[in-house]
């Protein structure tokens, strides 16, 4: 199933020429800039000093040859040709065509090598930034997040994730930062559970029923007041809030021009609920895609795969990039690992994690960039090598989390990232 | 016996011989005589050393406050109304007694305090190895039986998991997979209280006390034990085993290069020394696949010995302190798992005395929750009563006092921080002359090791080239037998072609496998003859070792020599520490406090002041009120001297005027008699002229006379006018003096309020600093358990109590007597004996428990801390008001259904007697009036009673006073 294709051919010998005079200019170089595509009257709306995160959990591997570090003309490079993207130079796989247009926001990290070829350790490592430990487990990026980026006074949960299918609860993803910083998970994004007001309780009987219980509580509360007493009571207004909010949970509130757009299959939905979100405050939202682990059929599931995945996910960047969201939010489309350089009988690629590929952008992020390289084949990394460690300290440098600080967890200080690791000065403007 | 002897004999006879063993724990808590004794209850201790300082009397909580909160913490549910109710009426002074002990007898209790001891101790984890059904039954079992505390953590630290009956202890090893660092962790966090994370890479930063050798000396402990999969009866199971430990070296992270070594270690106490036992005569059962090795020593039952034994102080605090916060909703160490000298318990002789009390009862529980219970400090009220607050006067003394004792425990506290620190120095240099030594011992060590190896790889080949000659020999005896019988076979039955056949096949095979024998037996003898090497080898490097060791036990000896001292040393250092510590938080709870007094004294003087300048402001504005009159004659007097002068002015123009026409008058009369006498001159006596001159002259003398009359008027009223304005001037200047009187009265009123203001300004700045220095007050008090605690309901017993007072726990309890009473009734005879009884409540409470058990999976989730984690942290979060408010399971409980407070409410007319019920129910208290009014109006309003109820119940069982105990 493999194919060779011709080389030299015009667009590929273009595309080597555009690449080389930005390697000229040097890796990591910002090209196009946000001003042009900004819409201050929509960016207005947000708070100004407010930083989001929103990540893309490539669930299950997805192949950096097939989407952000393209090995055309390799023996091992795959079927798919590279093309050229808006920013001269950088060349992403076919099946990215419409993504390669918004390659103007977008960072690629090509150099990621986390030496971790387990499902549930890379998973681990990259969304908490270090190798699972036995002694002791850490939060997750979502929960970091919450704690550091969600606004005091938010009645919305700062740590959303949208996973594919089932029911939604409360994650066990927070640590030693507990589980008010738990990320709430919206299964198949439907709203939060319990956000409706049963039939049986009509508006006035629970407004009747409410105002006694805070008539109650005030009178126990006047005779002992605590941090503790206060986090109960606020806990109520929260709810409240949250239920009179609810329709941001609710995708089909959008205009149906909107829904289009985004495409109507799951991830297009996800999507769009994930921006209602993140134009809601909310801090961090994290979307998975399902499913990339193809020891079998590698290039059919990735063409299936990346299409779904190629227009909702540009779709999501240009309205990002129209509304003014960039400047706020960080984009990170990550994996537990890549995948192998090689093809197996199967037509698969199978665990890979010595060179792959991150795809970035948003806040600090250079914007058109790429950044690191891996050789010829891909099967090592050549040039500006990072691993777990240093980009969760650049996804929170890039929100403006000071990564090198502590939390202070019950008169403990506990590093926010991993203390042996430094952020990517390179990956930061 | 102590654990060392025990161990060493159990040691001994496993090996055959006796073993030089010498496991010197330093029995940290011998070197202090413990001042309990068995005589004296337990409160008695409590109520002594949680005394309130002299001057301050608090009275106990009411009997409802009492009986909700024993209730939930030993039972982990309120009561019912009804027996809050009883409770409530009983008039016997002893009730508060016969209520502990009947909710320590009942199935209630065991289940609740089961549980607590599972959360503690598995913290919510999985069940991968043991489910939760076993586990539990366990612990269930673990509790009705009283099983002291100390056997509960032998058991669970030693079993191996093999036996099905004594599996499920084995639960905190295994469901942890027996991860060295989590075993290592959790058993210093559990059982020692101390949390030494921090430490497993360097001595904490934060935490003087906490060592990192103190962490490796566990995890030399905890990584000698391992998981092997069993095949039991046809079946894998994961079970425990046991290597032979060596000694860890470890290096700070702070200070790389500088290496240390340390064998199995309790923290704060000496270095498990262990035999010398040459390689491969470590194990009783060596390591192989599928095999559960044992070692000859074992550090785990080490450990679980060593700690158990009641010499542990660290041991014995840390279970007196997590019993203590099952109670107090806090430990009297707060967090549990920082029990160190930087963070002293709220009396630390009280902390030890527990510890000791424990030992003395043999770790009997249920006396201890009995005892705490019972103390006064476990029944001081919630509010802080208002007549306490000038009582806090007495903390400035006692601050004073302790501000002296002070400055005499620092000397000490230096001295004794020398002392360690030479010590300590000494340790050092003993460690880095044995650390060479030591390391060559281990690569001897492992050359033995090797050695052992190879010789038993030889002796293997001996056994193996003997069993093959052995084989063949046999093989060759049967042909030969056989060959003999079909040669006499053969005689027999002679020209048989088939036995003719048979008998050549046969001495043909026999003739070969005699061939093959010479070359075997020489394999054998050359295999057995190449024993030797191996075994010389061995035997030499066996040699070396002896020697290398014997180079060793000096230095070994001396380094453990100095951890002694050092050991002794750092415990006196920690006394001072935790006395010193100790005394720094007291002060300063006692400054706060003191603080309060000060300003409750500035208070009452500038209330005073207040006061003082308020009356000033009276009197100035009756003096004000006083002038008023003087100032209102003044006043009319000036306006009658200004109508006299007005009066009289007008007179005076009218006469001046009068006059002047008078003398005009005259005037002309004169001017023409003068003009009639020119006439007269001219013409001469004319009569008629004379006599009209006559008549015209006597006028104008008339008028003469007139004008000067009114003349004299006219200046007698001028007189007046002027007298008039004399008058009035005077009246003038008396207003002028009036005014400026008035004025100053009334400038002294407005001084005295001015300065009012400024007091009053000044007394509310007071006050709001009275507020600020009050605010904590009840927290002081309460940390010290001079007032109750805040405690907020576990996942569990929120679940629990919802089901109490909504009546589903009794309405399921009801249908499982039920059905019981159905399925096995029980006869007369059975209903007399207790025992039976006593079964028959448990398996009542076990079948209610599994019939609702599910519900509890949903509180866990929204309400509980993740898998893993320390489950004591309070959170409150949206998702759990909206379960509290939207959920179907709440909603449905407190629908009006068979006996629950919903219903009861709706069926009383009485809605004062509906506010009790609903308040008792649910808040196990009366309600205020307050309240009651408040119920009253809320179902008078409310048009349909049956929805009013539901929204009654539901706000009380929302509210913050449900939501936690106190």
């Amino acid at each position: 199933m493999t194919l060779r294709y011709p080389c030299n051919t015009t667009a590929h010998s273009l595309a080597r020429r555009q690449f080389l005079g930005t390697m000229a200019a040097g890796a990591g170089t910002i090209v196009g800039g946000l001003g042009a595509f900004a819409n201050p009257a929509i960016a207005a709306g947000l708070k100004a000093d407010q930083k989001r995160i929103v990540v893309f959990n490539m669930h299950g591997g997805l192949s950096q040859l097939e989407s952000w570090d393209p090995k055309p003309g390799v023996e091992t490079g795959g079927p798919f040709l590279a093309i050229p993207t808006s920013v001269p130079g950088i060349q992403v796989s076919e099946l990215l065509p419409k993504t390669a247009m918004q390659m103007h926001h977008l960072c690629l990290v090509r150099g990621v090598n986390t030496s971790e070829d387990d499902h549930g350790k890379g998973a681990y490592l990259m969304l908490t930034g270090r190798r699972q430990s036995p002694a002791g487990e850490f939060p997750q990026l979502g929960a970091v997040a919450a704690k550091t980026l969600n606004p005091a006074d938010s009645a919305l949960p700062g740590h959303i994730v949208i996973t594919p299918g089932g029911g939604g609860g409360r994650g066990n993803d927070a640590a030693w930062l507990g589980p008010k910083y738990s990320s709430v998970q919206l299964g198949n994004g439907n709203p939060p559970p319990n956000t409706v007001r049963p039939d049986s309780i009509p508006a006035d009987s629970d407004q009747a029923r409410q105002e006694f219980r805070r008539k109650v509580s005030e009178r126990f509360l006047n005779r002992r007041r605590t941090a503790v007493t206060e986090a109960f009571t606020y806990s109520f207004e929260q709810a409240e809030k949250l239920m009179n909010q609810r329709d941001i949970f609710d995708v089909t509130k959008e205009p149906a021009k909107e829904i289009e757009k985004y495409g109507t299959h799951d991830l297009g939905r996800h999507c769009l609920l994930a921006r209602r979100l993140l134009e809601n405050e909310v801090s961090f939202v994290q979307l998975s895609h399902s499913n990339y682990d193809t020891h079998n059929e590698n290039f059919n599931f990735h063409i299936e795969q990346l299409g779904e995945f190629d227009s909702a996910f540009s779709t999501f960047v240009a309205d990002l990039a129209d509304r003014g969201m960039l400047e706020s939010t960080l984009i990170v489309v990550l994996s537990e690992f890549g995948r192998t350089p090689n093809v197996n009988q199967y037509y698969g690629r199978d665990h890979w994690s010595r060179a792959w590929s991150v795809c970035m952008a948003g806040c600090r992020v250079p914007r058109g960039a790429a950044f690191g390289a891996t050789n010829d084949k891909g099967t090592e990394v050549v040039d500006k090598q990072v691993d777990h460690g240093s980009l969760f300290h650049t996804y929170l440098q890039a929100v403006g989390v000071d990564s090198t600080g502590n939390f202070l967890v019950d008169g403990r200080e506990m590093p926010i990232a991993d203390p042996a690791a430094k952020p990517i000065e390179g990956l930061l403007t | 016996m102590n654990a060392s002897l025990r161990l060493l004999r159990r040691a001994a006879t496993a090996a055959g011989r006796p073993l030089m063993l010498t496991a010197s724990l330093l029995l940290v808590a011998g070197l202090f005589c413990t001042s309990v004794s068995a005589q004296e209850p337990l409160r008695t201790i409590i109520n002594r050393e949680l005394a309130l300082p002299p001057g301050m009397t608090i009275p106990a909580a009411g009997d409802a406050e009492f009986l909700r909160r024993v209730s939930l913490d030993l039972a982990g549910m309120p009561p019912s109304a009804d027996e809050a109710r009883r409770f409530l009426a009983d008039t016997d002074p002893a009730k508060r007694e016969k209520l502990v002990d009947q909710l320590l007898a009942s199935a209630e209790h065991t289940r609740h305090l089961a549980s607590s001891l599972d959360v503690m101790l598995m913290e919510r984890r999985p069940n991968t190895n043991v489910s939760q059904d076993d586990w539990m039954k366990w612990l269930l079992h673990s509790v009705r039986a009283n099983k002291p505390w100390n056997v509960l953590v032998r058991e669970m630290l030693t079993v191996d998991g093999e036996n099905p009956e004594t599996r499920p202890a084995a639960r905190f090893l295994l469901d942890r997979a027996a991860e060295p660092n989590v075993v290592a962790r959790d058993i210093g966090r559990l059982f020692f209280g101390r949390d030494m994370q921090c430490a497993q890479c360097h001595d904490s930063p934060i935490v003087s006390d906490f060592l990192q050798k103190d962490y490796q000396g566990l995890l030399a402990v905890s990584s000698a034990t391992y998981t092997v999969v069993k095949k039991i009866d046809g079946k894998d199971v994961t079970v425990l085993a046991d290597r032979s430990g060596s000694d860890l070296t470890f290096e700070s992270v702070f200070s790389k290069g500088n290496a240390h070594r340390t064998g199995a270690r309790l923290p704060g106490g000496t270095t498990l020394t262990e035999p010398f036992l040459i390689p491969g005569d470590e194990y009783i059962v060596a390591p192989a696949d599928g095999v559960r090795a044992v070692p000859k020593l074992s550090r785990r039952q080490w450990l679980a010995e060593s700690a158990t034994s009641g010499s542990h102080r660290l041991f014995n605090e840390n279970a007196a302190n997590r019993f203590w916060s099952l109670m107090f909703g806090r430990g009297l160490v707060q967090p549990l798992d920082m029990l160190h000298p930087d963070n002293p318990a709220v009396s630390p002789a009280l902390l030890r005395q527990l510890g000791d009390w424990l030992v003395a009862t043999n770790y009997d529980l249920r006396t201890f929750l009995r005892e705490v219970a019972l103390s006064e400090p476990y029944q001081r009220p919630f509010d802080l009563p208002a007549e306490t607050f000038p009582q806090l006067v007495a903390a400035q003394k006692e601050s004073e006092q302790l501000t002296g004792v002070k400055v005499s425990m620092e000397a000490s506290l230096t001295a004794t921080n020398q002392t360690l620190e030479a010590l300590e120095t000494a340790y050092s240099a003993a460690e880095t002359s044995l650390l060479p030594i030591a390391a060559e011992r281990d690569k001897v060590r492992g050359q033995a090791a090797e050695a052992r190896k190879k010789l038993d790889e030889a002796q293997k080949a001996v056994n193996d080239a003997n069993a093959a000659l052995n084989m063949k020999n046999k093989i060759a005896e049967a042909l030969a037998a056989s060959a003999a019988s079909l040669k006499q076979v053969k005689a027999a039955i002679p020209d048989d072609a088939a036995v003719i056949s048979a008998e050549q096949v046969i001495s043909a095979r026999f003739m070969a496998v005699q061939n093959e024998l010479p070359a075997l037996q020489q394999a054998a003898t050359e295999k057995t003859t190449a024993l030797a090497a191996p075994t010389d080898a061995l035997k030499a490097a066996v040699g070396l070792l002896e020697a290398a060791q014997q180079k060793t036990n000096p230095l070994h000896e001396a380094l453990l020599a100095a951890e002694a001292q050092l050991v002794n040393a750092r415990a006196a250092y920690q006394d001072a520490q935790l006395q010193q510590t100790s005394l720094e938080t007291r002060l300063a709870a006692l400054t706060r406090m003191s603080a309060v007094s000060t300003i409750q004294r500035s208070m009452e003087e500038i209330a005073q002041s207040v006061a003082s300048q308020k009356a000033e402001v009276t009197t100035a504005t009756q003096a004000v009120h006083d002038f008023a009159s003087t100032a209102v004659a003044a006043a009319a007097e000036l306006k009658a001297a200004a109508n006299q002068r007005d009066a009289m002015q007008k007179m005076a123009l009218q006469e001046g005027a009068k006059s002047d026409l008078e003398k005009t008058k005259s005037a002309r009369l004169t001017e023409a008699l003068a003009a009639l006498g020119r006439v007269e001159e001219l013409l001469g006596g004319d009569t008629s002229l004379q006599q009209t001159g006559a008549a015209l002259s006597s006028r104008a003398e008339a008028a003469v006379v007139a004008a000067d009359t009114q003349q004299k008027m006219a200046a007698a009223a001028m007189t007046q006018l002027q007298q008039a304005e004399e008058s009035m001037k005077t009246a003038l200047v008396q207003m002028a003096e009036t005014e400026a009187e008035m004025k100053r009265r009334q400038e002294m009123v407005e001084v005295a309020s001015k300065s009012v203001a400024e007091v009053q300004k000044r007394q509310s700045e007071i006050q709001s600093e009275l507020e600020s220095a009050t605010a904590p007050v009840p927290g002081d008090l309460a940390s010290r358990f001079a007032l109750s605690q805040l405690k907020a309901l576990t996942p569990e017993q929120l679940c629990w109590t919802i089901f109490r007072v909504t009546t589903v726990y009794d309405r399921h309890r009801a249908g499982e007597i039920a059905e019981l009473d159905k399925v096995s009734p029980l006869t007369e005879q059975q209903k007399q004996d207790p025992a039976v009884i006593a079964a028959r409540q448990l398996q009542v409470e076990q079948q209610t428990w599994d019939k609702l058990k599910g519900n509890l999976g949903q509180y866990v989730a929204i309400y509980g801390g993740a898998p893993g984690q320390p489950q004591g942290d309070f959170y409150a979060s949206a998702d759990q008001a909206l379960f509290t408010a939207n959920g179907s399971a709440i909603n449905s409980w407190v629908a009006p259904a068979g006996d629950n407070a919903t219903e009861r409410i709706i069926r009383i007319a009485d809605n004062r007697l509906a506010a009790e019920e609903l308040y008792l129910g649910i808040l196990t208290r009366m309600p205020t009036e307050e309240e009651v009014q408040e119920v009253t109006a809320f179902l008078t309003q409310r048009t349909d009673r049956s929805k009013a109820a539901q929204e009654l119940v539901w706000g009380l069982l929302s509210s913050a006073e449900f939501r936690f105990n106190r």
